[in-house]
């Protein structure tokens, strides 16, 4: 990657999602951090595009219903004579 | 199973493997049951989340396990089981979607900001830090929420995969039969569009 030849639609096309997820390779994660030091726009994404996997993340599992267990084991028993 | 957990914490009792053969080999109920038992809850929660309604949710489990206990004996036992059953799980609930009527397809570019000669040129406005009130936060989670249903099947399953159910991207790429690159690309996607839906939200708010 050169350093010359990287821009804000680069850095967000093609590199935001390994930063996020810290998969990132080093030396790309250099260039793209001097490019977010200097660029308002694209820090800005950068921490609103954080921001949606950390609440997406932070979204609890629904519960499955103790009914839906029991009538899977009804549905399994019909079909098959188990569990 | 997730990735979330910093350790994964095996499960009491036999190995899912341990189990897998006694229920090829002699078709062991106790140990169906128990594979059943250990992995409903997840199938359940992707199933729910790919499907978008606990009727098709339902649905789905319950053709899932029927599946595992019948094609049993054509698993290998090459990748986890787990993988196996969520890749089961996944293509039941795709066959769910494929029967719905087609939403407009977003392209990439519909979800990316504007630039001119690479440039980004929109106005960005920094909201990151709106979700500390937690009303709010809950507000933006329903939001993310309604937005996931509006994602295409393919990349709804990559994200849902990944971003909630917390598996790593080489895991979802063997369930979902498509490379790394592939996984990422559809994960990436995904999450811009979140964040188009996040960002129109807090624009609505501060209108």
């Amino acid at each position: 990657m050169n350093p010359q030849k990287f821009n804000c639609k680069y850095g967000i096309g093609k590199v935001l999602c390994d930063y996020a997820d810290g998969t990132i390779d080093p030396a790309v994660k250099r260039i793209f951090e001097k490019h977010l030091e200097g660029c308002e726009p694209c820090w800005a994404f950068m921490r609103t595009y954080s921001t949606t996997i950390r609440l997406t993340r932070e979204i609890p599992a629904e519960e499955m219903p103790e009914e839906m267990r029991k009538r899977l084991r009804n549905f399994l028993k019909e079909q098959i004579g188990s569990p | 199973m997730s990735s979330k957990q910093t350790k994964k914490r095996a499960p009491k009792g036999p190995s899912d493997g341990e189990l897998v053969r006694r229920l090829k080999e002699s078709g062991d109920a106790a140990a169906f049951e128990e594979l059943v038992s250990r992995y409903e809850a997840k199938v359940y929660h992707l199933a729910l989340r790919l499907t978008g309604n606990q009727q098709d949710a339902e649905e789905v489990l319950q053709d899932t396990f029927l599946q595992v206990y019948n094609k049993i004996k054509t698993f290998r036992g090459e990748a986890a089981f787990s993988s196996w059953l969520y890749r089961v799980a996944a293509n039941f609930a795709y066959m769910k979607l494929r029967h719905r009527k087609a939403r407009p397809q977003v392209s990439l570019e519909d979800v990316l900001p504007n630039f001119e000669n690479g440039r980004l040129v929109d106005q960005i406005t920094d909201w990151s830090g709106r979700p500390d009130d937690e009303a709010v936060r809950d507000e933006a989670k329903g939001i993310i929420l309604a937005a996931v249903e509006e994602l295409p099947p393919n990349n709804k399953a990559a994200f849902v995969l990944r971003e909630m159910e917390g598996l790593a991207n080489a895991e979802v790429a063997k369930i979902l039969g498509i490379t790394v690159p592939a996984v990422k690309s559809r994960l990436h996607w995904a999450r811009l569009f979140l964040r188009k839906r996040l960002a129109e939200y807090f624009e609505r708010r501060t209108e």
